[in-house]
């Protein structure tokens, strides 16, 4: 039993996206079509106007409607402080600690030649220029301790290192109000070396 | 530690068998090709989390069926434990490579885990194969397996960072192959690939220098008890040397390297600084050759252990019987390594083994695992064995994939 071509389309589009099968897709399917068509539209246009409006701000590369972004334009923020991310679910994350009072910068991506990404796909000459036209003291590295994060934490290290630039990462080790006995033993070697006194 | 109860479900060539052993000695015996060694596999399996023979877990669903499992009882010093782990053929999922996807779970008393890695360093078991014995006349591979295997169950936090540095490697080993089909000495992003492999080149060496290090620090534990049981073995003073051997690219190696190797030779363990310094220097210095060859040509996944009797490489001169002697020392002292890092004995399994040894030989073995040791040993027949050695042992028949316990032993005296 085949579904009619319209619903079949819906069907195949939903399954793009990541994360969902076919059965998945088909709940989703179903459930458009028993909305209201107004709802519908609303879902519509939502996806439309969100691929339309949403750019990369053309300075730290973060998602926005506006071109430079509102951390950007936002005068009360530190801006000899850069704090570089992968992506810009990053930014979102550390924003809603309010603890960072600096600016970003997005890569879009970790060097990974296995996918096809080098030094050239990622924002990574941008934020070499950012360094002295915002007279930066100071960059940030929250990246992912990952093989593909760590290669990109040496790569930003090596081009910044040299311009004069302090250059940080961020800690890694137990997630606050953990419990050290259900830690992993890798994070728990990692804790142990990134280790300070009290 | 020792075993209680094994139920094995479509795994090889088993269907659903369970399978009770006693604390000391059990003996499994079997035509060829009956499943002596699969039962010893399941075991490996739940005790590690991978199989020892292959790295594809499909191979050991038994033909036809959906899914293998394996629950392991088994006695240890926190007293009654339960080992569970199951692969199934996930039938709507393919991977990228056309292969089918599986799905996997573990159960450790109890607690479910989504990975099979968690299982391993609950149950430890050492395990000693008729194929170890060509742990000299092999190739290096054979070598490092054997060591990154004990490296393993001693320190936690080994498999994974193996694993890092072989991402690492393929990695770097791709950029290389981009960068050689680019056209290497004529691109103009040349510049901005060498800085990229650059950075490759430190991680491999960052990474390298902490396997490197926590295979020495392995060695150089390993080495003295090796030679103590060696001397038992055979009788007289030989020296047993096992030196962990750098590899680099053929010719020389400049000052400083040298300087690492004697410090090594010496048995003195290096900084790891040292050796990912020394790693990155040999990368950046052959990085045109690497390219051109296209993949990595040093570090830990081309490293080699090189042992000696006496200063003479025991790999080209020793006899059968030099070898065998070496080999089973080795393994006692991996076998003691391992009692101390657990604090109690593992269970140690025999695969086809015995019937290799001499009886002389044989007896050191079985000296050296009679106490409180737990042992499963695999033979075609057992008339090979010293009689003594078959006392109160329990006999499991393996016949086509079923097991049928014996009532004591068959030959008594």
């Amino acid at each position: 039993m085949h579904f009619t071509p319209p619903l079949a389309r819906l069907i195949e589009q939903f399954q793009k996206l990541p994360g969902i099968g076919p059965k998945s897709a088909q709940r989703m399917a179903f459930f458009i079509l028993g909305m209201k068509r107004d709802e519908v539209q609303a879902f519509a246009d939502a996806v439309i106007d969100a691929k339309d409006k949403v750019k990369n701000c053309s300075r730290c590369y973060h998602l926005s409607a506006n071109d430079p972004c509102e951390i950007c334009v936002n005068d009360r923020r530190d801006g000899n402080i850069i704090c570089v991310v992968a992506d810009s679910k990053d930014v979102i994350a550390l924003e809603r600690t309010r603890e960072f009072k600096g600016r970003y910068h997005v890569l879009t991506g970790l060097i990974s030649p296995l996918e096809g990404k080098g030094p050239e796909q990622l924002s990574i000459r941008e934020l070499i220029n950012r360094i002295p036209d915002e007279d930066i003291h100071e960059v940030i590295l929250a990246i992912n301790p990952t093989i593909e994060g760590d290669a990109t934490v040496l790569y930003l290290n090596n081009l910044i290192k040299p311009l004069g630039v302090k250059v940080t990462r961020i800690a890694f080790g137990l997630p606050v109000g953990a419990d050290l006995e259900y830690a992993d033993d890798v994070t728990l070697t990692r804790a142990m070396e990134g280790r300070r006194e009290v | 530690m020792h075993a209680r109860k094994v139920r094995i479900k479509d795994f090889r060539n088993y269907i659903d068998e369970e399978v009770c052993f006693n604390k000391h000695r059990n003996i499994i015996v079997g035509q060829n090709a009956q499943g002596k060694t699969n039962l010893l596999e399941a075991i490996e399996f739940v005790s590690r989390g991978k199989s020892p023979r292959t790295a594809n877990d499909f191979e050991l669903i038994r033909y036809g069926s959906p899914a293998f499992s394996i629950e392991l009882d088994f006695d240890s010093v926190q007293g009654e434990e339960n080992l569970f782990v199951s692969v199934a053929k996930n039938l709507t999922k393919t991977l990228k490579s056309g292969a089918c996807a599986l799905e996997k779970r573990a159960k450790i008393n109890g607690a479910s885990y989504n990975s099979t890695r968690k299982l391993a360093g609950n149950f430890v078991t050492v395990s000693f194969k008729s194929e170890d014995l060509n742990l000299l006349r092999g190739g290096p591979k054979y070598r490092r397996d054997w060591l990154d295997n004990l490296t393993s169950t001693l320190k936690k936090a080994y498999s994974q960072d193996l694993s890092k540095y072989n991402r690492t490697t393929s990695q770097k080993n791709r950029l290389l192959k981009d960068i050689f089909e680019k056209g290497f000495g004529a691109g103009s992003h040349e510049m901005e690939d060498l800085e990229q492999l650059k950075t490759w080149n430190q991680q491999a060496a960052l990474l390298g220098a902490r396997v490197v290090k926590q295979r020495l620090a392995v060695l150089n534990n390993l080495l003295p008890l090796a030679m103590e049981e060696h001397s038992k073995i055979s009788g007289k003073k030989e020296i047993l040397k096992a030196e962990y051997y750098l590899k680099r690219p053929e010719d020389e190696g400049d000052g400083e390297d040298r300087d690492l190797e004697e410090i090594m030779k010496a048995g003195i363990e290096p900084d790891e600084k040292d050796i990912a310094r020394r790693l990155y220097r040999l990368y950046q210095k052959r990085h045109k050759e690497e390219i051109f060859r296209k993949q990595s040509l040093a570090g830990p996944h081309r490293d080699d252990i090189r042992l000696s009797l006496n200063g003479e490489d025991a790999t080209a001169y020793a006899s059968q019987g030099q070898q065998r002697s070496l080999v089973l020392a080795l393994k006692l002292a991996e076998l003691s390594l391992v009692r101390d890092h657990i604090m109690e004995p593992p269970v140690l399994l025999l695969d086809d083994v015995l019937a290799e040894l001499d009886l002389s030989r044989q007896s050191h073995l079985m000296q050296a695992c009679d106490q409180d040791m737990q042992t499963l040993i695999t033979t075609t027949h057992v008339d090979a064995f010293e009689k003594k050695w078959l006392l109160n042992a329990r006999f499991i028949e393996i016949k086509e994939g079923r097991a049928m316990e014996q009532e004591e032993e068959p030959i008594n005296n």
